[in-house]
């Protein structure tokens, strides 16, 4: 079952979730380009090894099935709901409603009595 | 009263009953039940004022009726004080004035709510009336001086301070320093409470502008060193909010946070309800929208404080299960599974179809090692995935994935260990919508095979064989399907065609000589010997060493009276694994059960020289004895015995006990008391011997002394030594027995 994100292979190929089956393959030999067998050995072996995941519509099932969605890996803003609603500025009038409502509240506690 | 005795348990309640209950309830501070009783009580007082006619109301009645309005509105007045929202507060108020329109304190309490609200005029009108009701009243002069200040009557309030004397105001205000100074009006300031200076002081200078000094004034206060009243909550939850403001005017976002939601705390802990509650979810908010893209933490916390106070807020709720998914998404991957795992459950419980959550939650908790939880995810996804199968059928890739989904969460169910027909019942549905998918068909008739329902798996292998055609694999699981069913020849044809099909096929070729076992045993009780030699010697032919044939084949053939060739079989079978002891021993028996004595000590000679242990020679011991050859068993049970321990020799005694030969018993027993004298049961089995011994039977001796003594030793014995504990129920019914059939 595949394991977290270091060995993606969406990621380590540097393609995204989604990609088809040309966008694989190009990104693929582009990889294999940057980290070939000769120069990059491990690299070479990380990118087969991704592409080999990738490249049969049933590997490429198991492993898309067994990744946790990258969708989330980012927070994006446009997906927040906004609140339809400011804060009130705190005018004079304002803080005068808050003071006599404190005010008319405490009042109010001692018209009820402390043991209320 | 009436003469008339009322039995509660059959007449509901009259009106005056209800009454006095609901007093009985209003003094246990059961406000809601009395206001039920009451209006029970009114309800009763019209019905009973519309339908009578004009006859005399008791006194008792006429007084009741009286008290009912007075006690209605005490009750509305009581459970006004339980509910934290004013807007509710003064529905039960205006209800409490209604039926008591001339107490003041409902008025009072009343227009203080209203002034909370904002409802100022209608509060400076209850104000007004509570003064004509009680005039000069302390409370109420002061409730009278904020509604002026609410209704911009400025010059009113200062000339109601003017009239009200001194000493007539309430101890907690003063006289305003200046008129001029002015907040859009006046306010009071108060004495006593340093914190509610503080608070006036740093609104103050709020409302002058001078923020700075302002939030100085109403920041680092000092905890409260006891529980609060809900006053000073009051007063210091203004001020947090406050403060949380200025924070926020400031871009001091964390710390404003922090500020609102300990305003929110306290409001909510001493229910407290003020205006400016209602502005912290806009404040949170706001805060919110500006750190999200940087302060993931700082934005949950907002949206979890929001929640606090406003759970139906479905913004927040969206928020934060957006903010929980990210975070979820950041723990996962540095590793921190459990982490990831509590953000994916919580978010799921906001959105419980969420594809990408279940199988989040699915690999986290495989990862965790809750494998069962992890099953109970995945299956939920399949259950989504299935009903969409149609609409996303050209998706590329979903089929597939629905597919390997399908198998893992039958590997994982099986592998959980989930009740079978779990399994079987998502196979099925898997099947459903995929028919054509023979794989999947395969499986399911596997998982039938398991849990023994062959006519349902037997559907799914022809159809696959119809779809797929046979192969050697399918006809051998087919035929162990037909054989489940006893269609034993179909079943054989099957194997036939399995094993033409792929002559290595060793699983067709066991199976055919499992069904021809079957097959023969069938013919054997049906008394077809010749039938069962023919296919004996058939399996034979397949299977040259399949040694459960050979010796079926010299039963049968010794039940024929061919001893030759049932010898034959015998020495057949033994040449297939000589140095096999269970069966030298099974070959030895089945000589001794034909009366081929020599032929039977030769093979259990054989098998001692393979393992003389006490389980060989204590086997051979008891054929002979099965057979009655009493002097011959003895002779294997003396073998024995030399490398026997006392539990054993007790064994042998017991077999020498049940064939009547007390005096071989006893010569067991008395080797097995010498290996271990703390064994109880020895004594036991003398007991017992000497209980059924006939001669002394013959002779009238009395041995029952002896029995006894014997028996009372063993159940010493098991007291004292542990090991033998257990032995002493049995002990104990056997001196039972005794002593019933001594009687």
């Amino acid at each position: 079952m595949a394991s977290p994100h270091s060995e993606n292979p969406y990621k380590t190929l540097g393609i995204e979730y989604g990609a088809t089956e040309s966008e694989i393959k190009r990104a693929y030999f582009g990889k294999v380009r940057e980290h070939s067998p000769e120069s990059d050995p491990e690299g070479f072996k990380r990118i087969r090894a991704a592409y080999e995941k990738l490249r049969s519509s049933g590997e490429r099932a198991e492993t898309d099935l067994f990744l946790v969605d990258e969708s989330d890996a980012r927070l994006d803003a446009s997906r927040l709901r906004q609140f339809d609603r400011k804060p009130l500025p705190l005018t004079a009038d304002l803080i005068k409603k808050d003071l006599l409502a404190l005010e008319a509240f405490l009042l109010w506690q001692e018209l009820i009595g402390p043991n209320s | 009263m009436s003469g008339k005795k009322k039995n509660k348990h059959h007449q509901p309640p009259s009106a005056s009953d209800l009454i006095r209950i609901a007093g009985e309830k209003l003094e246990r501070g059961q406000a809601r039940d009395a206001i039920e009783s009451l209006r029970s009580a009114e309800a009763k007082f019209k019905q009973s004022a519309a339908s009578s006619k004009k006859t005399s109301v008791p006194p008792h009645i006429i007084a009741a009726q009286a008290a009912l309005p007075q006690l209605l509105a005490r009750a509305l007045y009581s459970r006004s004080l339980t509910v934290d929202n004013p807007v509710q507060r003064v529905a039960d108020l205006d209800e409490a004035v209604k039926y008591a329109p001339e107490d003041f304190r409902y008025r009072l309490a009343r227009g203080l709510c209203r002034l909370l609200i904002g409802d100022t005029q209608a509060a400076q009108i209850d104000f007004q009336k509570a003064d004509q009701i009680q005039s000069r009243n302390e409370l109420v002069n002061h409730a009278i001086f904020l509604g002026e200040l609410a209704t911009q009557n400025g010059r009113g309030a200062r000339e109601f301070l003017d009239r009200s004397p001194t000493e007539k105001r309430n101890a907690n205000w003063q006289r305003m320093p200046n008129p001029a100074e002015n907040i859009g009006g006046r306010y009071l300031q108060a004495s006593g409470s340093e914190r509610r200076l503080s608070l006036l002081e740093g609104m103050l200078l709020l409302e002058r502008g001078d923020h700075e000094a302002a939030l100085e004034r109403l920041s680092n206060w000092p905890p409260f060193e006891r529980n609060p009243s809900d006053a000073e909550a009051a007063i210091m939850a203004t001020q947090l909010f406050y403060s949380g403001a200025l924070k926020f005017m400031a871009e001091r976002y964390q710390a404003a946070r922090d500020s609102f939601d300990e305003a929110q705390r306290l409001a909510s802990s001493h229910h407290v309800w003020l205006p400016w509650m209602a502005s912290i979810d806009a404040y949170c908010h706001q805060i919110a929208e500006k750190v999200a893209a940087n302060n993931l933490q700082l934005a949950a916390q907002c949206w979890q404080t929001i929640l606090k106070g406003s759970p139906d807020d479905e913004t927040a709720r969206a928020n934060l299960a957006i903010a929980n998914r990210a975070a979820a998404h950041r723990l996962w991957s540095e590793g921190d599974a459990n982490g990831a795992v509590a953000l994916w459950q919580e978010a799921l419980q906001s959105d419980p179809q969420n594809e990408s959550l279940l199988k989040s939650l699915g690999l986290g908790f495989e990862k965790l090692g809750r494998k069962p939880d992890g099953s109970r995810h995945w299956r939920a996804l399949a259950r989504i995935w299935r009903q969409q199968l149609k609409q996303r059928s050209a998706e590329p890739g979903f089929k597939d994935r629905l597919l390997r989904l399908e198998q893992h969460v039958v590997e994982l169910m099986i592998e959980t260990g989930e009740p079978e027909n779990e399994i079987i019942t998502e196979l099925e549905a898997a099947l459903k919508l995929d028919p054509e998918n023979l794989d999947l068909r395969w499986q399911t008739a596997e998982r039938m095979m398991e849990i023994e329902r062959p006519q349902q798996a037997l559907r799914h292998i022809e159809i696959v064989e119809r779809r797929r055609g046979a192969s050697s694999e399918l006809l051998t699981r087919k035929a162990s399907a037909l054989a489940s069913l006893r269609r034993f020849t179909e079943a054989g044809k099957t194997l036939e065609r399995a094993i033409e099909l792929d002559p290595s096929n060793t699983l067709a070729r066991r199976g055919q000589i499992l069904l021809m076992d079957e097959e023969a045993e069938h013919a054997d009780e049906n008394g077809h010997l010749g039938r069962a030699i023919e296919i004996r010697r058939k399996q034979l032919a397949i299977d040259p060493t399949h040694v459960p044939a050979m010796f079926h084949l010299s039963s049968l053939h010794f039940d024929l009276d061919q001893d030759k060739e049932a010898l034959e079989c015998l020495k057949r079978a033994v040449a297939v694994d000589p140095d096999n002891l269970r069966l030298r021993l099974d070959v030895g028996e089945a000589y001794l059960e034909s009366g081929y004595l020599k032929e039977a000590e030769e093979e259990f000679e054989r098998a001692i020289a393979l393992n003389p242990d006490f389980e060989t020679l204590h086997d051979i011991a008891m054929f002979y004895l099965d057979e009655d050859e009493v002097k011959k068993s003895i002779k294997y049970f003396d073998r024995a015995a030399e490398v026997a321990d006392a539990d054993q020799l007790i064994d042998l005694a017991t077999h020498m006990f049940d064939a009547n030969r007390g005096k071989d018993a006893n010569r067991y027993l008395a080797k097995a008391k010498k290996l271990d004298h703390t064994h109880p049961i020895p004594y036991v089995i003398k007991a017992l011997i000497e209980l059924s011994d006939p001669i002394a039977a013959l002779l009238g001796v009395e041995n029952s002394d002896q029995m006894r003594k014997d028996l009372d030793f063993a159940e010493t014995l098991a007291l004292k030594y542990p090991e033998h504990a257990k032995k002493l129920d049995l002990i104990r019914e056997l001196k039972q027995r005794l002593e019933s059939s001594l009687e």
